[in-house]
């Protein structure tokens, strides 16, 4: 990995050997470029007179290379503004106003980054490149004056972001970077807001917008490994503010009243505290031309980076290959969907309070535990036998009955036929599986019915760098019959989807990546005939070889876009939820 | 919804019945494990036609041969010998490893 010439070799020693004299905090922070060093080879003494007799050493850590890793924080509101609002009557001027502190937006964040650094002396200037999966959201409420003394409520989440920056840094130690960072950001999320006043009038606004601001920012990052460094970081995302909410009034029976009510103000900004992992591709590469070439990040290590299989390499996309002949494995799925619409209520219903104040979104979560026996028994056909456990806790959400319930989901039998196999024979493999399944349970409602459906899936992937990065594509098509247990008529449903997914090895047995998914639900037939809605989902990716014989995967995802037909709310949160998440872990045998 | 699995099936079955070089001559290779290498380690094989690869193991330890690309894999046993039958192949070169000591046992397949 450390085959620089002796004369960059030796010009690096002399910077190590600036920064390592260089000023008191170097020599506080001096164990962890020795331990660097001890973790490398024999390190270069840091006198710069020795540097001469320094050939067969390695140089010192440079931060010159392309990097990628994953991260997790929290992200807490900045707000700042007020929210102002108003409400009329009939066709009138507004006659109510009411002003209050915006939400805050707060919760968990997590996602994938990558960029490139370039050191000059203990200077690092770089890009990086970050995309956010985000759980934050606030709600706040004000009572207004004038008229019909309304109350105003208004409800904000940001569920992804990413960023585009530069990166200024100087190295503290050789191992240790103080940076600064700024740049665009983009991000989207959802707002609402809700009205009611003292006549029970209401009126509900909802968009899920997608804005371009900026981000900036600093952190420190610290070399505990010749490939690894961790990041400790604050950013200021500042995304600009939400455009003005405006509904028209319903009266306490539903029906439409000429009033209306509006709300503006509040803004799309935040804190983010975050650390991070990063490895590092190419430490030694004097540059961008020189990292991009390296045997690290491009050429095939056949000492290390060997075929894998691509099925489970991804998230929620599968890959192409089946087992060796004669293999078994046992797979453990456990997939959850969270996140839908609460339940409009009327103004007068008891809890239409608790529920305005509450939350944006109802309480759902569906989780599934699927057990798998895999079997292949020819060297193109596989198939797998499944048993599959549901969970489901729903409170409050639209479009569905309140639930909690633990029951058996159902039985299904996979077989996969590999009609191409990536390899040698051709840079593409293309699989075809389809999954038969009988159902007990709703997957989405929880409720008792019968169902069958038939997932079917051609499955496409190939080698963009061999045994390093990883696409896959999926089409799926899956035709559903169910019928509750109460009714008489059998429904029929489809669905056809499109999924993508890229996975970079970071290591023999880590790899990273990101799936998207594009779903449209249909129903009245299994050709795609009725269109319900549909939903595009974006998220990273994980895949762990823990031994030979056993491996892990986790992916998350958040649906940016959607539309349910028949509604006006961002998003389709009918026939989909907010997140899905799963986790796998495989044993062959 | 029945009928629908049954065209399933047997869309699987005439897939499976097409698999190609069905009726090609069969052609036997062999090779031998000695201190977790492979010996040779470059065998040829005519493309098309279905192959029989004989291991032996000469080292007492066992060993697992393994190919991702072939989409075989057997356990074979110190001083012992396992026959794996493999499907008619495209020309290419297919890498195979012994799984228990991949550093030095590993070789290739080239088919042409």
């Amino acid at each position: 990995m450390f085959h620089s010439t002796n004369s960059t070799k030796n010009a690096r020693v002399l910077v190590a050997a600036r920064a390592l004299s260089g000023t008191a905090l170097c020599l506080l922070l001096a164990a962890p470029p020795a331990a660097v060093a001890a973790g490398r080879k024999p390190a270069a003494p840091a006198p710069a007179a020795a540097a001469p007799a320094a050939e067969d050493a390695p140089g010192p850590f440079s931060w010159t290379g392309i990097y990628a890793g994953a991260n997790l924080g929290g992200g807490f509101g900045a707000g700042g503004g007020r929210a102002l609002g108003f409400g009329t009557d009939a066709a009138a001027a507004p006659n109510e106003f009411f002003s209050f502190a915006a939400p805050t937006p707060g919760g968990v964040i997590g996602g994938l980054q990558g960029g490139y650094n370039w050191q000059s002396g203990p200077v690092v200037l770089g890009v990086e490149a970050d995309m956010q999966a985000a759980g934050l959201s606030g709600t706040s409420a004000g009572l207004g004056a004038g008229g019909s003394n309304p109350l105003g409520v208004a409800h904000q989440t940001v569920d992804w972001f990413g960023t585009l920056r530069g990166r200024v840094g100087w190295t503290a130690t050789p191992t240790l970077l103080l940076y600064a960072t700024g740049g665009l950001a983009v991000g989207g999320g959802g707002g609402r807001f809700s009205y009611l006043n003292g006549g029970n009038n209401s009126a509900d606004a909802f968009d899920a917008p997608t804005h371009l601001g900026f981000a900036a920012g600093g952190g420190l990052e610290w070399a505990f490994a010749p490939e690894w460094s961790a990041k400790l970081e604050y950013l200021y995302v500042d995304l600009g503010r939400r455009p003005g909410y405006f509904a028209n009034q319903t009266d306490a029976a539903g029906d439409p009243v000429p009033n209306v009510a509006g709300l503006g103000g509040f803004k799309d900004n935040f804190h983010v505290v975050r650390v991070g992992l990063n490895y590092h591709f190419s430490p030694s590469a004097p540059n961008l031309v020189g990292a991009l070439t390296s045997p690290m990040f491009l050429a095939d290590r056949s000492d290390k980076f060997h075929e894998v299989d691509s099925k489970y390499l991804f998230g929620f996309t599968d890959g192409s290959d089946i087992d060796a002949e004669g293999e078994k494995e046992l797979e453990f799925l456990t997939q959850s969907d969270f996140g839908r619409r609460r339940r409009i209520l009327s103004p007068t219903d008891a809890d239409y309070l608790p529920q305005v104040l509450g939350r944006y979104q109802g309480s759902y979560r569906a989780i599934s535990q699927k057990v798998e026996f895999e079997h292949t028994p020819t060297q193109n056909f596989q198939y797998a036998l499944g048993i599959t456990g549901t969970h489901h806790h729903i409170r409050g959400v639209d479009g569905f009955d309140d639930l909690d319930n633990i029951a058996l989901g159902g039985l299904s039998a996979e077989g996969r036929y590999v009609i191409l196999g990536r390899g040698p024979e051709s840079p593409v493999g293309v699989t075809l599986q389809m999954e038969p399944e009988w159902g007990h349970v709703s997957e989405q409602s929880g409720q008792r019915e019968h169902s069958v459906e038939v997932e079917t899936k051609l499955v496409a992937d190939t080698e963009l760098i061999p045994n390093r990065l990883y696409a896959a594509t999926n089409l799926v098509y899956l035709p559903e019959v169910s019928r509750g247990v109460s009714e008489t008529k059998w429904a029929r449903e489809s669905t056809i989807g499109l999924t993508g997914a890229l996975a970079w090895r970071v290591t023999p047995n880590i790899s990273l990546g990101g799936d998207v998914q594009y779903y449209r639900h249909h129903s009245d037939g299994f050709w795609l005939n009725r269109l319900d809605g549909q939903a595009f989902y974006v998220g990273p990716n994980l895949h762990l070889r823990l031994s030979k014989k056993i491996f892990m995967t986790a992916a998350f995802a958040t649906q940016v876009r959607g539309h349910a037909a028949g509604e006006d709310h961002a998003l389709d949160l009918v026939n989909y939820s907010h997140y899905r998440a799963q986790v796998r872990f495989v044993v062959e045998f | 919804m029945t009928a629908s699995l049954r065209m399933g099936f047997a869309f699987f079955a005439a897939l499976a019945a097409l698999a190609p070089g069905a009726f090609a001559a069969e052609s036997a290779l062999s090779v031998s494990i000695k201190d977790h290498r492979f010996s040779p380690a470059e065998l040829h094989a005519p493309a098309n036609t279905p192959l029989t690869l004989t291991v032996k193991n000469l080292d007492s330890t066992p060993e697992e041969f393994e190919s991702k690309h072939l989409r075989v894999e057997k356990v074979i046993a110190g001083n012992g010998t396992a026959t794996l039958k493999i499907r008619p192949l495209e020309p290419g070169k297919y890498r195979f490893f012994g799984d228990y000591h991949e550093d030095t046992a590993e070789g290739y397949l080239v088919v042409e």
